[in-house]
């Protein structure tokens, strides 16, 4: 058995669940769970997106450190946008995090920047979790303090809070499913972020889908 | 719940917050007496008042200060270190 080049912080209590598994980004993923039902999306679903490659930088000169990268930064705090493919977020006022489409070469250019005054690298293990369907606002409801219903997913917006305890960067997405929530979360929380929603979503009625089954629908 | 307003990310219950003590002047390390260098890193004002002190949103790591009348408990206002006018 060879070993993989990159783990997800959700492999543990994922495995369990696991119906297929596939190679993504070379990040082993759940590619199906068992039983899982495209149905949960009319209520609820929930998705590991961890294998995307991302990275992340944080300095003054962050941003122009992105623009030699030849990518787009938002300009306001706290609100992301799309660059060559990529999802750029601007947490706070002078850090960034990049995360790559399929297939997509942002992550890798940034990584290949030359080391610059004013500019840290962030090296980002995030657990990276989806939430869409119409109940999801109530999820969030349920697990945070900050009302996502306020967010403005056409607008780019963004949230760090705290999540069932856990220190969370919230995206409000337009996807073909309709408005999506990317979450994302120290790779070290990830399980017990993973496990708890789970739970919180399967009382709410909805459930979770594998990487196959969040491709289909665009997520 | 109790708001804090971080002066980034907004108003947000105070669990997501970590506060770090009042701002306190640090005596020249090099000329103060031994007295006045203990009473620094030994002692603190526990006086109530209105005070600043260091606040951190955790989520995001925003580091902030807080003017807070600590006899009342209420935040007057908060801002960025370097920020203030």
């Amino acid at each position: 058995m060879s070993t993989p080049v990159r783990v997800s912080p959700l492999t543990d209590v994922q495995v369990a669940h696991a119906a297929r598994w596939v190679d993504l980004e070379d990040m082993p993923s759940v590619a199906a769970f068992a039983g899982e039902s495209e149905a949960h999306l009319a209520v609820v679903a929930i998705g590991d997106l961890s294998f995307r490659r991302r990275t992340g930088l944080k300095g003054p000169g962050a941003a122009a450190a992105l623009a030699d990268a030849g990518l787009a930064t938002p300009a306001r705090a706290n609100s992301w946008c799309r660059s060559e493919g990529a999802l750029v977020a601007r947490l706070g006022l002078t850090e960034y995090l990049v995360e790559d489409s399929a297939g997509g070469t942002a992550v890798s250019r940034v990584l290949a920047l030359p080391a610059a005054a004013d500019v840290y690298p962030v090296p980002r293990y995030d657990a990276a979790l989806v939430v869409a369907g119409p109940q999801a606002i109530d999820l969030f409801r349920q697990t945070c303090a900050v009302d996502m219903a306020t967010l403005d997913a056409a607008g780019g917006a963004l949230a760090l809070t705290s999540m069932v305890g856990v220190g969370v960067t919230v995206a409000a997405v337009m996807t073909p499913a309709g408005v999506s929530y990317r979450v994302w979360c120290d790779g070290t929380y990830g399980g017990y972020l993973w496990d708890t929603l789970c739970g919180v979503v399967q009382e709410m009625g909805g459930g979770w889908l594998g990487s196959e089954s969040l491709s289909r629908v665009g997520l | 719940m109790k708001l804090l307003t971080c002066p980034v990310n907004g108003a947000r219950p105070v669990s997501e917050f970590t506060y770090w003590g009042e701002i306190r002047p640090a005596p020249d390390a090099n000329a103060c007496t031994d007295h006045e260098w203990a009473d620094y890193v030994f002692n603190r004002n526990g006086a109530p008042g209105v005070k600043r002190e260091w606040w951190c949103h955790t989520p995001s790591n925003t580091w902030f200060i807080a003017e807070r009348d600590t006899e009342k408990d209420r935040v007057m206002r908060t801002w960025l270190p370097g920020s203030e006018a």
